[in-house]
């Protein structure tokens, strides 16, 4: 073998080694992201003005309160996290019959009787979140999603009557199909560990925070769910339902890395 | 006194209103029913329908353990069946809620009508070739043999579902729709029905398109089994599967889908978007030759 063979071909297998490494080695976080992350701790940790830190309720690593029922955020998906401070920050839309002061010709104005046209943006009331939320601004939303995100989080299984983490478990994964109820993990994922932005994990939750949830969508608080999949859910859950569901998702073990 | 003069009132009436401060906008929340006044149209009352044991009567015994294994190959076909599997789909992909929805070919109500009469005179289907099509042309695979533990594991699962259930009668919800009446309304009409694939896009892209995904390719795992399933592609149902014809494709849809949902798309909608899903490339129905399979390539 020629001298120039061996030099090539060792060229070759240094650009192939290359190429190896890098698609071994895990992508790396763009630096305004770590930027957005460490932004969103200082304002979780400490709070600004008339905005609380999160910690207080949400815990110091954002595993939630399972007495009170705050909702762990650690690990939770990035878009779901923005989507949320920005529901609970929106004012409902103004309805009802409209009257106009002078009655004005509307036979030329173009209609769109499209079906899909007329969904609103989804709504998320709370006397606690919404005043907060609504002093958040953009960035600020954009930061504490960016931080929680990438919190890990390693979920304590609470205990339950066995009985109860049965039924909870028939709801999980089959769930109530002579009413045309599909389970949870249909679209929330096995053992509820969430799929992507718009069906969030709802394992490690404690249970309080799920049956509570579970009422504001029956009684309406809520509708910032897509497509109205998860209201259509949840108004077949008689309180038995929620019970079961709550504790069997409080029981089930769970673990997300940090980023 | 001297009565005020109507005109007076009404100028009077008038000042006050327009000097009122404005009410508030109205609240969107006092439009929204209260939990106990909101009405739901139900698919099925429980009444009307088989219910099937609950998963912790399944018996202790080597029978239960078959029984299991077959619960196990329904709901992770690619996994449990893998050597008679050509795509990733699982049969509780489409028998919803583990083969017991009412309106998604529940397995309690097929189970006592086999074996019945084919489609081609003096032959018989039995339960165990009518598990083999769906293999073959749903999963895209092999029918699995009549004596191999797949088969006899599926067999015991459809059996211990129908526990209870009348042998070779009709029950409610049998098939993809077999209620006929929604809420009083006849659910299909007699003219045939236009299919338009560009209108069903547009549902598509609306209603569907956030679970399965804007390119119907569906939603994978980290363990590259698939969250929701594939519409269309290499990994989806074959040509040869009931869903590849509009007709069972637009039935299933308005049972059952949006999921959760079922009977909320009005027939024109469910028969527009099942056009749509099947205007898409698939895998070819096994029994074509190949040059029917060049013909609609070309297509």
């Amino acid at each position: 073998m020629k001298l120039n063979t061996k030099i090539g071909l060792g060229v070759i297998a240094l650009i192939g080694a290359g190429i190896a490494l890098a698609l071994y080695l895990p992508p790396r976080t763009p630096p305004e992201i770590i930027e957005a992350r460490q932004l969103g701790a200082k304002l979780a940790q400490q709070g600004r003005g008339n905005i609380p830190a999160c910690m207080t309720c949400h815990g110091a690593h954002g595993e939630g309160n399972a007495a009170a029922g705050f909702p762990r955020l650690a690990g939770l998906d990035v878009g779901y996290l923005t989507r949320q401070l920005q529901d609970f920050a929106r004012e409902a839309p103004q309805t009802g019959a409209h009257f106009d002061p002078v009655s004005r010709d509307y036979s030329k104005t173009p209609r769109i009787n499209l079906p899909y046209s007329i969904l609103t943006p989804g709504l998320r009331r709370d006397p606690v979140m919404s005043p907060i939320a609504k002093s958040l601004k953009p960035a600020d939303i954009e930061q504490l999603a960016q931080y929680f995100s990438a919190l890990g989080l390693t979920a304590k299984p609470l205990p339950g009557d066995p009985e109860t983490l049965d039924r909870g478990e028939d709801l999980a994964l089959r769930g109530k199909p002579e009413y045309g109820v599909p389970g949870c993990f249909s679209c929330h994922g096995q053992n509820a560990v969430g799929v992507g932005a718009i069906f969030p994990s709802l394992a490690g939750q404690p249970p309080q925070y799920i049956i509570e949830q579970l009422n504001r969508w029956q009684a309406g608080a809520r509708d910032n769910d897509e497509n109205g999949l998860m209201r259509a859910v949840a108004e077949w859950m008689t309180d038995g339902d929620k019970h079961s569901i709550a504790a069997y998702l409080a029981n089930l073990s769970y673990q997300v890395p940090a980023k | 006194m001297k009565p005020a003069h109507p005109g007076w009132l009404l100028l009077l009436g008038t000042v006050v209103a327009l000097a009122a401060p404005k009410p508030d906008a109205p609240d969107a929340y006092l439009n929204v029913p209260a939990a106990g006044n909101i009405v739901a149209v139900p698919i099925s009352t429980p009444g009307d329908v088989f219910l099937p044991p609950p998963i912790i009567d399944i018996p202790q015994d080597k029978a239960g353990d078959m029984i299991k294994l077959g619960r196990l190959i329904f709901t992770d076909t690619p996994r449990y069946a893998r050597r008679f599997t050509g795509n990733a789909l699982s049969c509780s992909n489409c028998h919803l809620s583990e083969g017991r929805k009412p309106g998604a070919a529940p397995l309690w109500a097929a189970w006592g009508m086999y074996p019945m009469p084919s489609a081609q005179p003096g032959e018989v289907w039995s339960f165990e070739s009518r598990i083999q099509g769906c293999f073959r042309y749903s999963q895209n695979g092999q029918g699995p043999q009549l004596d191999s533990p797949e088969m006899t594991a599926l067999v015991a699962y459809a059996q211990w579902l129908s526990t209870g259930a009348p042998a070779r009668t009709e029950l409610a919800g049998r098939g993809m729709f077999q209620q006929e009446t929604l809420a009083g309304r006849a659910l299909t009409s007699a003219s045939k029905p236009v299919y338009s694939a560009s209108h069903g896009q547009k549902i598509y892209q609306f209603q569907c398109a956030v679970c399965h995904g804007a390119d119907g390719l569906g939603v994978m795992r980290k363990d590259n089994s698939y969250q929701f399933p594939p519409l269309w592609g290499q990994a989806s149902y074959g040509g040869g599967s009931a869903l590849a014809q509009v007709s069972k494709l637009a039935l299933f849809v308005r049972a059952n889908m949006p999921l959760g949902r079922g009977g909320s798309l009005s027939e024109t909608e469910a028969n527009d978007v099942a056009a749509y899903i099947l205007s898409k490339p698939r895998p070819p129905d096994p029994r074509t030759g190949w040059r029917q399979r060049w013909r609609e390539a070309r297509r």
